[in-house]
C-alpha cells in the first residue's frame, strides 16, 4: 500500500467533505425533518450550520493537534490498542453499510419517483460496481473524478432550484417562528447533514496529512446548510407543510413539478443526473474508506480483495428489497451511528488528550 | 581424474613452449569460456584488430561489397554495404584521392578509427565505409547514401493556414527541422541506439533548464535499458520507458508536424524521434491536449469558441448519442414529451429486434465501413464510402433492419469521432460507445450516465509519464486551463508554462508579451 492511495491536496479534501455533506441530504432529510418541524423545517439548516461550524472546527483542530498521526494512532494513545481496533472496525462497518445506504437511497428515489424502469437492483449494482472500480485505484482517482464532476453537480443543482422556485409560494412559510417545541430533535436531525463531513475531515486529514483552511471548511458547511434550508423549505413553499409531511421524498416531488417546453418534461431528470454524480463520488469514497480501514486492521489481505469485498457488501445492502419505511429507518440509524462515531468518540478523544502534548503522545505510541 | 587432465594438458600441442603459443593457449582457453572467436575478439580488442576477413565472415550478404587497393605501404581493403553507401562519393572522396596519393588514409575528412569488431559492424550497418590499412587499425568513413523522401505536407494533421512541413523518415532531417523552429542553444539532442536487431537510432529532444529534470533523467536512464529486438516507431520505446496501461486512449502524443513538436518542447515537454518514422512522439500528454489545435484560435476568440464547441459537440455526439437513443427507447421514454416519444417509436415499429440489438448491429456495420474506407487506397475508399452510405444504409432502412433515425444517429456518431484531432483518440471514443450502449440497454438513463462515470474513472486513473491524464481538470489547475482557452496560444496573459508539465522554468515570456 503506497501513499498514492491517499495523497490528495487540501482543496480536494475540502471538495470531498463538502460533497459528502450534501450527498443525499436534500433527497432524504426533508422526509425526516418536515413531519417533525412542519412549517418551520427551514430551521434545520440553521441548526446544521451552527453544529457544522462547531463540528468541522473541532475535527480540524484535532487533526492539526496531531499532524503526523493517523486516527488509529490517536485513538490508540487515548484508549489503548483494543478499543482502538474496535473503534476502527466500527468505522469500517459504518462505511461499508454507508456505501449501500447511500446508493439505495438514491435508487429508491429514482425508481419510486421519476424513472420507473428496471428492478431497483440493477442501478444499485451499477453504482456499486463503478464505485468499487474507482476505489480500487485509490483516493487520488476519486478526488480527481470529483473535481471534474463538481461543475456538473453545481450547475445542475442551480438550474433545477431556480426552475423549482418559479412554482414556490413563499407565503406558506410565514410567519417565521423559532420552533421551540422541536428544539430537542431538530439539532440532531439537522446535524445529520454535516456530520459526515466532520468524519471525513477527521479521517482523511489524518491520513493525507493535509487540511484545507478552517475558513474554507466553514464555507463548505455553509453550502451544506443552505442546501438543507432550501430542500426543507421548497416542498413546503410548493405544497404546504401538511401535504409535504405525507411525502417520503418531498424535495424531489417539489422539483418534479417544474419543466421546460419539451426538454426533459420532468425537472427531476436534471436533478437525478447531478445527484447520480454526487452519489457515485460518495459511494466510491465510502467504499475506499471502508476498504482502507479493513486494510489497517488486516494488513495481510490484498487490496483488490478488500475493495471487491467491501463493494459487494455495499451492493448487497443497496439491492436488498426493503420497504420505504425500512429505507428511512436505515438511513436514520446510519446517521445516528455517524453522530456517535464521528462526533461523540472524537469529542471524548479531545477531552482525554487535550492536556497531553503531541510529543508525549508519540512516546506512548513508541513504547 | 585430475592427474589424467594434467597429463592431457601436457600432451596437447598448445601447451608446449613453442613461440607465440602463450597467446594461442589464452585464446583457446577463452574460446572454451566464450564459445566463439568473435567473443574472444571482443574481449581482446587491442590484441587483434578486426580484419576485412572477419567482417566478411560476420556480414554474409550479397550487398556486401569489397575492394582492394594496392598502395605503396601494402594492400588496402575496403569493405562496405553497397545498399547503404553512396558509391559516387566513395570514388570521388575516398578511393580517388587514395589512388592518386593526394591523401593518406588517416587524413581522409571525417575518418574515425574503430578498435573493435562490434564498432566496425555497427558503423557499417549505419552506412559507413570501412578501410583496412595494412597492419593498422580499421578506419571508418560516413558515406551513407540512402534515398530519402523530401519534406512534404502533413497528411494526417492538416491545417489550412498553418505551416506545411511534416517530419520525414530521416533522423538528421527531422532534428534539423526542429532546430530550425527552435533556435535555442538550450535545445538538447541526445542520441541513443535501441533495438537489439534493428539497432535503430533514437533522438531524445528537450530544452535544458526548462523540461522536467526528473522526466529527462528517467528517459535518459531508461533508453539504454530498453531490450526490444525491433523498433518501428517511437511508441514502441515509449511503452517500455513509461509503462503501458490497458487503455484505448493514447498516452503519448504522436505528431508529424514539426511545428507542433517544437511548440511542445518549448512548453517543457520532451520529444522522441526515431530513425525511419515520420512521426515524433511527445510526452507527457493529457486528455485536453488532444482537443487543442493552434489554428482554431487564429481568427479570434469568437470563431475559436465556435470551432471548439463544434469539436466538443462532435466528441459528445460520437460517444453519447447511440447510448442515449438506446436508453430512452429501451427504458425511459417517459422523459420525453408524448409527441416526440410517439414519433421516435413509429420510426422503428417494423424493426423486428430490440433497440439495443439494432443499435449494436448498426454500430458494427458503420465501424466496419469506416475502417475499410480509412484503410483502402484513395479510389477504392471513395467507392466504399458510396457503397456504405447509399446502398447498405438505404437498403437496411428499406428492409426494416434498422430505423432511419438510428441511421442518422450512427452516422452523426461516426462523423463526430473524426472531429477529434488525433486518429488514435477517435478509436478510443469509438470503442467506448459500445460500453455505453450496453450499459444503457442494461439500465436505461442510469446506465447511460454510469457509462460516462466509468469513462471518467478510467481517465482519472491514467497517467502519461507521471502526469494525470485529466489535468488540468482533475487535479484542477485554473491557470493551466487558460492554455486551452479560445484565445491565441501565444497571448501575453499566458506568460507562464502550465505547471502540470512540471517544467523547471515556469516563466515563458514577459507578462504582456512585450518587454517593459
Amino acid at each position: 500500500m503506497t501513499s498514492r492511495f491517499y495523497r490528495i491536496s487540501g482543496r480536494q479534501l475540502w471538495l470531498l467533505a463538502t460533497l459528502i455533506s450534501i450527498c443525499v441530504t436534500p433527497l432524504m432529510l426533508p422526509g425526516l425533518v418536515i413531519p417533525i418541524l412542519g412549517r418551520d423545517a427551514w430551521a434545520a439548516g440553521v441548526f446544521s450550520l451552527l453544529g457544522g461550524v462547531l463540528g468541522m472546527g473541532f475535527s480540524a483542530a484535532l487533526v492539526r493537534r496531531f499532524p503526523d498521526r493517523s486516527l488509529g494512532e490517536v485513538v490508540d494513545t487515548a484508549f489503548g490498542p483494543v478499543l482502538s481496533k474496535v473503534y476502527l472496525a466500527l468505522l469500517a462497518l459504518l462505511f461499508t453499510v454507508g456505501a449501500g445506504v447511500m446508493s439505495h437511497g438514491f435508487v429508491a428515489v429514482v425508481a419510486g419517483h421519476d424513472l420507473p424502469l428496471l428492478p431497483t437492483m440493477y442501478p444499485a449494482l451499477l453504482i456499486a460496481a463503478v464505485a468499487t472500480f474507482a476505489a480500487y485505484f485509490g483516493l487520488e482517482v476519486i478526488a480527481r473524478s470529483a473535481e471534474v464532476l463538481a461543475p456538473l453537480i453545481i450547475v445542475g443543482f442551480l438550474i433545477i432550484n431556480i426552475l423549482a422556485l418559479s412554482n414556490a409560494g413563499f407565503g406558506r412559510l410565514l410567519p417565521l417562528e423559532i420552533p421551540w417545541d422541536a428544539m430537542g430533535s431538530a439539532p440532531v436531525l439537522a446535524a445529520l447533514g454535516t456530520a459526515r463531513g466532520f468524519l471525513l475531515v477527521l479521517l482523511l486529514g489524518a491520513l493525507s496529512h493535509t487540511l484545507p483552511s478552517t475558513a474554507s471548511l466553514h464555507v463548505g458547511t455553509l453550502i451544506a446548510a443552505l442546501l438543507i434550508t432550501l430542500s426543507c423549505a421548497l416542498p413546503i413553499a410548493v405544497y404546504g407543510s401538511a401535504f409535504a409531511a405525507m411525502d417520503r421524498f418531498p424535495f424531489v416531488s417539489a422539483v418534479g413539478t417544474t419543466g421546460w417546453q419539451w426538454i426533459p418534461t420532468h425537472g427531476t431528470v436534471l436533478l437525478l443526473i447531478s445527484w447520480h454524480a454526487i452519489v457515485f463520488v460518495v459511494v466510491a469514497m465510502y467504499t475506499w474508506l471502508a476498504a482502507w480501514l479493513w486494510k489497517v486492521l488486516w494488513a495481510g489481505l490484498p487490496w483488490v480483495s478488500l475493495v471487491i469485498g467491501t463493494g459487494l457488501c455495499g451492493a448487497l445492502v443497496a439491492s436488498a428489497a426493503m420497504s420505504s419505511a425500512a429505507v428511512s429507518l436505515l438511513f436514520s440509524l446510519w446517521n445516528d451511528a455517524v453522530l456517535v462515531l464521528g462526533i461523540a468518540v472524537p469529542a471524548l478523544l479531545w477531552l482525554r488528550l487535550r492536556r497531553r502534548s503531541p510529543r508525549a503522545s508519540r512516546r506512548v505510541i513508541e513504547r | 581424474m585430475p592427474a589424467q587432465r594434467r597429463q592431457r594438458r601436457k600432451d596437447s600441442p598448445s601447451a608446449g613452449g613453442e613461440g607465440g603459443s602463450d597467446d594461442n593457449s589464452v585464446r583457446r582457453h577463452l574460446q572454451e569460456i566464450v564459445g566463439s572467436a568473435a567473443g574472444v575478439l571482443r574481449l581482446l580488442p587491442f590484441a587483434h584488430p578486426p580484419t576485412a576477413e572477419d567482417v566478411k565472415a560476420q556480414l554474409l550478404g550479397d550487398d556486401l561489397e569489397t575492394a582492394t587497393l594496392s598502395l605503396p605501404e601494402g594492400t588496402l581493403a575496403v569493405v562496405y554495404l553497397g545498399s547503404l553507401v553512396k558509391k559516387r562519393r566513395l570514388w570521388e572522396e575516398v578511393l580517388g584521392p587514395l589512388l592518386t596519393q593526394t591523401l593518406a588514409v588517416n587524413d581522409l575528412p571525417g575518418s574515425q578509427r574503430l578498435a573493435t569488431m562490434e564498432a566496425v559492424l555497427r558503423q557499417m550497418l549505419l552506412g559507413w565505409v570501412i578501410l583496412f590499412p595494412p597492419g593498422g587499425m580499421p578506419v571508418g568513413l560516413p558515406l551513407r547514401g540512402l534515398q530519402q523522401r523530401s519534406v512534404d505536407e502533413p497528411s494526417t494533421e492538416k491545417e489550412i493556414v498553418g505551416p506545411k512541413e511534416a517530419l520525414v523518415e530521416d533522423l538528421e532531417t527531422n532534428i534539423g527541422l526542429i532546430r530550425n523552429r527552435l533556435r535555442d542553444p538550450a535545445l538538447r539532442v541526445k542520441m541513443h541506439v535501441v533495438g537489439t536487431r534493428s539497432r535503430t537510432r533514437i533522438a531524445l529532444l528537450y530544452l535544458d533548464g526548462v523540461a522536467s529534470s526528473d522526466l529527462v533523467a528517467q528517459t535518459q536512464r531508461g533508453l539504454p535499458t530498453v531490450q526490444i529486438d525491433f523498433v518501428r516507431t517511437a511508441a514502441d520505446v515509449a511503452e517500455v520507458l513509461f509503462g503501458r496501461s490497458l487503455t484505448p486512449f493514447p498516452l503519448y502524443e504522436e505528431t508529424e508536424r514539426s511545428d507542433r513538436l517544437a511548440a511542445a518542447l518549448a512548453m517543457g515537454r520532451i520529444g522522441l524521434i526515431v530513425e525511419g518514422s515520420p512521426f515524433g512522439l511527445v510526452v507527457p500528454v493529457t486528455f485536453m491536449e488532444f482537443q487543442k489545435d493552434a489554428e482554431s484560435a487564429l481568427p479570434g476568440p469568437i470563431v475559436s469558441v465556435y470551432v471548439r464547441s463544434l469539436r466538443l459537440l462532435g466528441l459528445f455526439i460520437s460517444t453519447a448519442a447511440p447510448g442515449l437513443y438506446v436508453a430512452i427507447l429501451t427504458a425511459n421514454p417517459g422523459v420525453l414529451p408524448l409527441p416526440l416519444a410517439l414519433t421516435l417509436s413509429t420510426t422503428r415499429f417494423a424493426v423486428p429486434y430490440p433497440v439495443a440489438t439494432e443499435a449494436l448491429i448498426m454500430l458494427v456495420v458503420v465501424d466496419v465501413l469506416a475502417e475499410a474506407t480509412t484503410q483502402a487506397p484513395g479510389a477504392i475508399g471513395n467507392t466504399l464510402a458510396i457503397v456504405g452510405t447509399l446502398i447498405i444504409g438505404q437498403m437496411m432502412v428499406q428492409a426494416h433492419l434498422a430505423s432511419s433515425l438510428l441511421m442518422i444517429i450512427v452516422s452523426g456518431s461516426i462523423m463526430g469521432s473524426f472531429l477529434t484531432l488525433k486518429f488514435h483518440f477517435s478509436y478510443a471514443l469509438r470503442i467506448w460507445k459500445y460500453a455505453i450502449v450496453l450499459l444503457s440497454a442494461f439500465s436505461g438513463l442510469i446506465g447511460w450516465f454510469t457509462g460516462f462515470l466509468l469513462l471518467l474513472v478510467h481517465l482519472a486513473s491514467l497517467k502519461s509519464a507521471g502526469v494525470p491524464y485529466l489535468s488540468p481538470l482533475g487535479p484542477f489547475r485554473p491557470y493551466d486551463l487558460t492554455h486551452y482557452g479560445p484565445w491565441q496560444p501565444n497571448r501575453g496573459n499566458q506568460h507562464l508554462r502550465p505547471a502540470m508539465w512540471r517544467a523547471q522554468d515556469l516563466v515563458r515570456q514577459p507578462k504582456r508579451g512585450r518587454a517593459h
